[in-house]
């Protein structure tokens, strides 16, 4: 009886264990990082806040993601001496296991040939199984294309290429208007041309208020002059910063050219015409059509506070993505409570008197940034188990919804966002304002947009050319309507604006040794502006003066290995158009 | 002769009369309108960060905040937890780097001005070397993680443990500004070199030790470069320095002090007027030093550069 009743115990502890093996199994199949080694991963990111330890540790995301990958996260981040620091630490084996560069094909050759990252094509084409969604990232042939670019070998990926692509086009040039002072100087007629705005700051001088505050950096960032008052003229101010599209500063000396052996750009930087434009904003600068604190303060700080108070009619809105004109838009209503969004009148592109408006030459996607693996680190494939997650739909869920039931929740399809608790998690990270809906890291790690990806589901080259932007989807009543009339405004013109460029210019680059002439062009150019704008230099004499420096410094060299770079490019990856 | 009697009676007379002449009033005109030149920018800081927002951004000549004192900012800085736990780590990092350099160097001077001690020369040549030629980052960066001093509180304070500049003046102090007799009475007497370098030499050069410590002191309370550089990321560990480079130049930063205010109950505060108020903020405790070594200071700042 007794041996009866422990067979019995027996048999029901086998039959119970039974059942419960193939939950075990379904749990390793959903959480395969569950069996996996813990390991402490540390991911650095540009410009974040790690100030607020208490935040941090009740992350709800972090912990998510702690919890799927098994492992711990450590965030570092910076800004004055951030890629200073990265550097050394690179080069001294004790960088951050997973931290980005811009996207410099120098840097990544440099890394690649010191070995000081790894190929992490190497581990992911050794296990498929482990990393299917990376395996098919990297098996696309728009990623080896990149590859081959960079180091010539198209199957060695020694970093996460990061794409930046829009779903709406981005340009600088737009100026924002007092609606008062339009209606008070101007009859509320919005300028449309580069004399009709010009005419607009000498009436707003006239009536004891500054014409326009272009942002500007410190006269550093010359797009927003540039955009407004010289590419509507043909030409161009600046000179491409190593940072920037090499063709910056370029004027195509026949569009209907471009894609095609006859294409050629000319670089405009010191030409006769950018000297025409330079003389109408000496003019401009000189009577206060531009407002004389330009440069000398701080543009979102001081010249917001400038325009709130109206001594300033106009204001250029920064980089001319849709979102930023909420910025000002925030900034006016701070000011003034009972305002509305008719006291701020979004202009248009201009145009010249012969009816040329602005152009603004762009790719679709570029590379905005790469994330590296450095050989220092350990376990660099519990490293690419955390990007395979991220790059899942789970993964870019939480990083651009969030957790359900907390920062979203699904009425359908349809998602519906809780944009005050994804506020809440992300002032722990210095990012209080409720004008972004996703989680402060990772969200540039395969797009530098910061814009959804299914990479899941889709096609690699598909996914990065149709970025979800949700900003209309979280945004709600007033904060919707200040999007959309953004929108709404920059459709109204953006065709007689905006051309794409052919996606081979994305794959356009320069020799390294070009930098250092980049480097000293844009010093120049900085240099000569400023002074000719305040007036220490004269434009008729020191123009000469400035082309002759530039000239020497290599202009027309560059001009010349731009229009190569984008040539070979043609040549190379012009069939994938 | 005859004529510049009068004269020179006259402008005796003035002087006399009214206690100074016009070379006078020239002067001290001219030093009074120097002094507030200086002043005056520190002056407006303060100001600014005392004003209402709405009337600082009038802008103009301000003398006195208008519109009323406002202690909004001050009440944001000291209710932001990174301001807090950063002073503490600035403060002690001050007070022990400031000793530890003090005495480090010291007592490394002190051998050194030993001339005829075997290999304090050589020894001498190798330290006054590094001040010319360093490793350079990489290195340095390498040499701090093998000693395990990176991301720690340490890697503030050891490696200046040592400060050249200052061995050279206390080494020329204690060779040339301190009596040999009194280390010879004091060995007479039975004094070791330890007990002569503490009881006898240190008390001697009290004002030399306060001009170098305040230096010293300064120099520990601005840094920020190790922090940037060595620890970075580790918020617990940024010194005030750090967090004060980091209002004035990083919007996330001041992102997260505005949003702590709103917390406090305070309006959204404008980033210039908190930018004033961290200024004000930061200079403060070494303000507050050097009155209490001003006494040494002049005395002290000479010492070493002569040959007595």
């Amino acid at each position: 009886m007794k041996k009866m009743r422990i067979v019995s115990v027996l048999m029901v502890l086998c039959l119970l264990a039974a059942a419960l093996v193939p939950f075990a199994g379904a749990e390793e199949a959903a959480n395969p990082n569950a069996q996996r080694e813990k390991v402490n991963i540390r991911f650095s990111q540009y410009a974040n806040n790690t100030d607020d330890p208490e935040g941090m540790a009740n992350d709800p995301i972090k912990k998510a993601i702690e919890e799927a990958v098994n492992i711990t996260l450590e965030y570092d981040t910076g800004i004055e001496g951030y890629d200073d620091r990265l550097a050394t630490e690179v080069m001294v084996q004790a960088a951050p296991d997973l931290f980005p560069t811009w996207g410099s094909a120098a840097v990544l050759r440099q890394y690649a040939e010191e070995e000081a990252v790894y190929n992490i094509a190497e581990f992911i084409n050794a296990d498929p199984e482990r990393y299917p969604i990376l395996y098919k990232i990297i098996n696309s042939e728009e990623y080896k294309m990149y590859n081959k670019m960079y180091t010539g070998d198209e199957n060695a990926a020694y970093a996460i290429y990061s794409f930046a692509g829009r779903p709406y086009p981005s340009f600088a040039g737009v100026p924002v208007y007092n609606t008062a002072i339009l209606e008070q100087v101007n009859d509320g007629k919005v300028p449309a041309t580069v004399d009709e705005f010009i005419a607009f700051t000498e009436n707003a001088v006239a009536a004891n208020i500054s014409g326009w505050w272009p942002y500007t950096n410190k006269l550093t960032n010359w797009a927003e002059i540039d955009n407004t008052i010289a590419r509507p003229m043909g030409t161009s101010l600046r000179t491409p910063a190593t940072w920037d599209w090499m063709w910056a500063g370029f004027v195509p000396d026949d569009e209907s050219k471009i894609g095609t052996d006859e294409e050629h750009w000319s670089l405009m930087t010191v030409s006769d015409k950018s000297k025409e434009a330079m003389a109408l904003i000496v003019d401009m600068f000189a009577k206060g059509g531009i407002h004389n604190g330009v440069g000398t303060l701080v543009d979102l700080d001081d010249g917001y506070a400038a325009f709130n108070n109206g001594t300033v009619a106009s204001y250029g809105y920064t980089f001319g993505y849709y979102t930023q004109f909420k910025k000002i838009y925030d900034s006016w209503m701070s000011a003034h409570p009972d305002g509305s969004l008719a006291d701020l009148t979004l202009g248009t592109a201009l145009q010249d008197a012969n009816g040329n408006w602005l152009r603004v030459y762009d790719v679709s996607v570029y590379v905005g940034a790469h994330y590296f693996i450095p050989t220092s680190c350990a376990y660099p494939e519990r490293v690419l188990d955390l990007v395979e997650f991220l790059a899942s739909t789970e993964g870019q869920d939480l990083i651009f919804r969030g957790i359900e039931g907390l920062t979203y929740t699904m009425d359908g399809d349809e998602v519906v966002y809780n944009i005050d608790e994804f506020v809440n998690i992300n002032k722990s990270y210095g990012y209080p304002n409720p004008d972004r809906c996703r989680y402060m890291w990772f969200s540039y790690l395969f797009c530098s947009s910061e814009l959804r990806l299914d990479l899941e589901n889709k096609d690699y080259w598909e996914a990065v050319t149709t970025p979800h932007d949700n900003t209309m989807d979280w945004a709600a009543g007033e904060a919707k309507e200040v999007y959309q009339h953004a929108i709404d405004t920059a459709q109204s013109y953006v065709d007689n604006v905006y051309m794409e460029l052919p996606s081979y210019y994305g794959l356009a680059a320069l020799d390294s040794e070009w930098a250092d002439v980049q480097t000293t062009l844009y010093e120049i150019t900085n240099r000569y502006l400023a002074q000719i704008l305040g007036g220490q230099i004269d434009l008729d004499t020191g123009w000469e003066q400035y082309r002759e420096e530039f000239n020497a410094a290599g202009g027309p060299e560059l001009e010349q290995a731009v229009n190569d770079a984008i040539a070979f490019a043609r040549e190379n990856y012009g069939s994938e158009e | 002769m005859l004529h510049s009697q009068p004269a020179t009676a006259m402008r005796h007379s003035m002087r006399q009369r009214l206690g100074f002449n016009f070379y006078d009033v020239f002067v001290v005109t001219f030093c009074v309108l120097f002094a507030l030149i200086c002043f005056y920018p520190m002056w407006y800081v303060f100001i600014a960060s005392l004003t209402p927002y709405e009337e600082f951004v009038k802008g103009g000549l301000m003398l006195w905040p208008t519109g009323g004192v406002d202690f909004q900012y001050y009440n944001v800085i000291f209710n932001n937890s990174s301001f807090i736990s950063s002073l503490w780590i600035s403060a002690s990092k001050t007070v022990i780097g400031t000793a530890l350099s003090l005495l480090v160097t010291s007592t490394m001077a002190y051998a050194v001005s030993k001339v005829h001690v075997p290999g304090m020369k050589v020894l001498n040549l190798l330290t006054v070397f590094t001040m010319f030629f360093s490793g350079g980052l990489v290195p340095t960066y390498m040499l701090y993680k093998d000693l395990g001093l990176i991301r720690s509180y340490w890697v503030m304070v050891i490696p200046y443990a040592l400060s050249i500049t200052y061995y050279i003046v206390m080494r020329n102090y204690f060779s040339y500004s301190v009596s040999s007799e009194l280390e010879d009475a004091a060995s007479i007497d039975g004094c070791n070199e330890v007990r002569i370098f503490f009881q006898i030499i240190l008390p001697l050069s009290k004002p030399m030790l306060a001009a170098v410590g305040l230096f010293l002191a300064v120099g520990f309370w601005n840094d920020y470069y190790s922090y940037m550089m060595y620890i970075s990321s580790k918020p617990a560990l940024q010194p005030f320095a750090w967090v004060l480079r980091r209002v004035l130049t990083d919007s996330q930063m001041m992102a997260q002090m505005r949003s702590g205010a709103t917390s406090v109950g305070s309006q959204l505060p404008p980033p210039m007027a908190l930018r004033m108020a961290t200024i004000i903020c930061a200079m403060l405790p070494i303000m507050c030093v050097y009155p209490f070594l001003q006494k040494h200071f002049a005395k002290g700042i000479m010492i070493g550069a002569v040959k007595e």
